[in-house]
């Protein structure tokens, strides 16, 4: 007989978000681009194990 | 948070040398506006790889259909040249370091394949993770790249430019 029971244990993986970039033109100015950074993130992943007892 | 400008490199993906190359290829305008858009900032050199030129080679040679000898060429010339274009190029090792050997390679690259926990691989892509290594070996977070969409590979910390959006201020 097997009986389920949630686990859930912490990872981390890769995610991309929408960030903005900026460049200095020769003259000083500042002018900025959408671009997109990858970054690492902590998450909680939960499955259903099976547990025979 | 202020966004301070960014000085240094920007890597360019093997599209990108695509584009520059095949002016009949569809992202070919783009890539050129923001070619010019970026060489317009002080301090920006563009970086490129062996490993872009393979990549690029194989995209002439099996999704255009080019002879590999025309594809050999072409990378011959901007490997001894090292100008795309009217631009200057870089080209990058895989490491600076001398202390550097094949083992932190592949460990390297282990470490952004390996599935983590049920999630799924880190970068999804053997390719996308050699950029990624010879990138972070060399201390460069800029990308340049058209494979946006469909969901370029990419290590913490690294940015992805896309043309595009470059262009707009050609």
């Amino acid at each position: 007989m097997a009986s389920k029971r949630p686990v859930s244990f912490a990872a981390s993986q890769i995610v991309k978000k929408p960030t903005t970039i900026a460049f200095k033109r020769k003259n000083g100015e500042i002018v900025t681009f959408k671009a997109t950074k990858a970054v690492e993130e902590k998450v909680t992943v939960k499955f259903v194990a099976k547990k025979k007892i | 948070m202020p966004n301070t400008p960014q000085t240094g490199g920007v890597y360019l993906d093997a599209n990108i040398l695509i584009a520059s190359v095949d002016t009949t290829d569809v992202h070919a305008s783009n890539v050129h506006k923001a070619l010019v858009v970026l060489s317009r900032f002080p301090g920006i050199a563009f970086f490129i790889s062996d490993w872009t030129l393979v990549e690029m080679k194989k995209v002439f040679v099996r999704e255009k259909g080019w002879p590999v000898s025309r594809a050999n060429k072409v990378a011959a010339r901007i490997r001894k040249t090292l100008v795309l274009r009217g631009h200057s190029l870089t080209l990058l090792p895989i490491t600076n370091s001398p202390k550097y050997e094949y083992k932190d390679f592949f460990d390297s690259l282990f470490k952004f394949l390996t599935i983590d926990q049920k999630i799924g691989p880190r970068i999804d892509g053997l390719a996308d993770a050699i950029h990624c290594t010879i990138m972070k070996n060399n201390s460069i977070t800029l990308i340049l790249s058209v494979d946006a969409s469909s969901g370029l590979g990419l290590a913490p910390n690294q940015i992805l430019l896309e043309p595009k959006e470059l262009a707009k201020d050609y």
